[in-house]
């Protein structure tokens, strides 16, 4: 019996691991951004990534990979990406080497001033604003969004949005955002921070934001953290196709 | 033995065997010379797929050639043509040859900016298991309990702050009673613009609007800023004598700090529990280095 169980098992076994190295070996020899286009590979990834993502990166961005806009924890299944364009070679890599976690490979270029306070940045000479000017400024943004706003006031904000606030440096001059640096597009009602609501908006230009995500390439082998990318780029397809 | 092989024996043999033998050493020294002096001896015949390249054995992580290629041309990797994916990678071998060559001399003992970078990238590993820790909601709300005063909103004041300017000419006496004065007037309602031209006092800083604490701080100095800080809506602040003359405070609204519940102040709260476990860290590498390192200080420094 335990021969027969080793005779059927053995090359079973075999079987397997020689399956893995070789999908391993093709999913690192294939372009990172061609493994979604790629049947057998994105199943393949997608498979491997799911337990690897629930293991690391869903306590953070959750199970179901919604994230906290309460936490600042970005949505990744919305198609709307902070740094870069959802390309799975962009996402392996913040894996690889996190958002502001002291990895040199890593995004670290700049982060949201606190302008309630005495020094709002502290890499560059950035003036603090009153309560007024914040208020202003957060009549400004409505206005990006088409919401209702105070005319005179957004006028005001428009001034400190494109002069001493310097908000253009990072989320572009028409509020676009920059996803080189990770500034967040101002004008499509989609809130890393909160839900977009004027004393929600004030808090954050009042406190500034400076989120992070680990670096995960001590821990997550260079297979492990594509096939953790593959799976995130997946659900934001599934989460597309899902009414 | 076979008789026509007699007497051969103890001549032929020998012979080829140290042919061999000297063919033998002089392919083993070539092969280990080459090795030795070309840095190519124990160069591997195949790149493992998540390498870009191997230079000496080192690798280029494809990872890290993708980042650059497509952040050098803006595009993503299937748009980089394979002349301009050659310049990313020649340029990656280039840095790389550069930073072994680096090391062979010994920058990491004599070049300053090697040396920097080195200590801020070991520090950084140092504090490695901190940043990517991601502690529970209730270790976090218990690092919030024990340090609420750090989460508080940020207070805001509208105060107006008239002064009667010291002047040699006028005895002080004079100026305290008419500061007096001047208080009693505003406090029995009269507004600042009447009190200001009756009593002579001009503001130091009209229509400053509402200001955060920190920057009514800032402008009004510690002094003035406590006095203001404790006014309530509407009240007026007693004469307060300075070296620029008497102040007096009309404070029009004073919001006080007030704690942030834990899940609006838990961002912060992260930060913090962060950047404390990181100090912890980087004390425990400092003392484990410490610890085992032999340190000898000339007699002249002790």
């Amino acid at each position: 019996m335990a021969l027969a169980v080793v005779a059927v098992g053995l090359p079973a076994w075999g079987a397997y691991v020689v399956r893995q190295h070789v999908m391993i070996t093709r999913l690192l020899r294939t372009d990172a951004d061609q493994v979604p286009g790629n049947e057998a590979l994105s199943r393949f990834a997608q498979a491997e990534g799911r337990p690897l993502y629930d293991k690391y990166c869903s306590s953070c961005h959750g199970a179901n990979l919604a994230g906290d806009s309460a936490r600042g924890i970005p949505n990744l299944t919305d198609d709307d990406w902070l740094y870069g364009s959802g390309q799975v070679s962009e996402i392996e890599r913040v894996i690889l080497y996190g958002i502001r976690a002291g990895n040199g490979n890593g995004w670290n270029l700049a982060s949201m001033p606190a302008y309630a306070s005495a020094v709002p940045y502290g890499r560059l000479a950035v003036d603090p604003l009153s309560p007024g000017d914040i208020r202003d400024t957060v009549e400004y943004l409505r206005t990006l969004e088409h919401k209702p706003a105070d005319a005179v006031a957004a006028r005001r904000g428009e001034e400190i949005f494109s002069g001493r606030g310097a908000c253009y440096d990072c989320h572009a001059a028409d509020g676009h955002g920059d996803t080189a640096i990770g500034a967040p597009n101002l004008t499509d009602d989609i809130w890393l921070y909160g839900d977009g609501s004027r004393q929600s908006v004030f808090e954050s230009i009042a406190r500034g934001h400076e989120g992070s995500c680990p670096a995960w390439t001590h821990r997550l082998s260079a297979w492990q953290a594509r096939s953790v990318a593959v799976y995130v780029r997946g659900a934001v397809r599934w989460a597309r196709n899902t009414p | 033995m076979n008789d026509a092989f007699r007497g051969l024996e103890g001549r032929t043999a020998p012979k080829y065997s140290t042919w061999l033998m000297t063919f033998g050493a002089v392919i083993g020294i070539a092969t280990a010379g080459y090795g030795l002096f070309t840095a190519n001896g124990t160069a591997s015949h195949e790149v493992p797929p998540e390498d870009a390249a191997l230079v000496n054995g080192r690798p280029i992580l494809m990872t890290d050639f993708v980042a650059q290629a497509e952040s050098t041309y803006a595009a993503p990797l299937a748009q980089i043509t394979t002349a301009q994916r050659k310049t990313i990678l020649d340029a990656m071998i280039h840095e790389e040859l550069y930073v072994q060559r680096g090391l062979e001399l010994d920058f990491p003992g004599t070049d300053p900016d090697t040396r920097n970078a080195l200590v801020a990238a070991v520090e950084q590993q140092a504090v490695a298991d901190a940043t990517t820790d991601s502690p529970s909601s209730q270790v976090l709300k218990n690092y919030y309990d024990a340090h609420t005063t750090g989460y508080a909103t940020e207070g805001t004041m509208t105060v107006r702050d008239l002064l009667l300017a010291a002047a040699p000419a006028r005895p002080q006496a004079d100026a305290a009673a008419s500061a007096a004065a001047a208080v009693g007037a505003l406090r029995s309602g009269m507004k600042p613009e009447e009190a200001m031209r009756r009593f002579a006092f001009k503001e130091l800083r009209p229509n400053q609007g509402e200001e955060f604490y920190f920057a009514a701080k800032i402008h009004m100095g510690e002094r003035l800023f406590e006095t203001a800080k404790a006014l309530a809506d509407g009240a007026v602040s007693d004469a307060i004598s300075l070296p620029d003359g008497i102040h007096v405070l009309c404070m029009i609204k004073n919001v006080s700090p007030v704690l942030r519940p834990f899940e609006q102040a838990r961002e912060q709260v992260l930060a913090d529990y962060k950047r404390e476990a990181a100090a912890r860290l980087r004390a425990a590498d400092e003392k484990y280095l410490y610890g085992k390192a032999e340190i000898q200080i000339a007699p002249a420094l002790k």
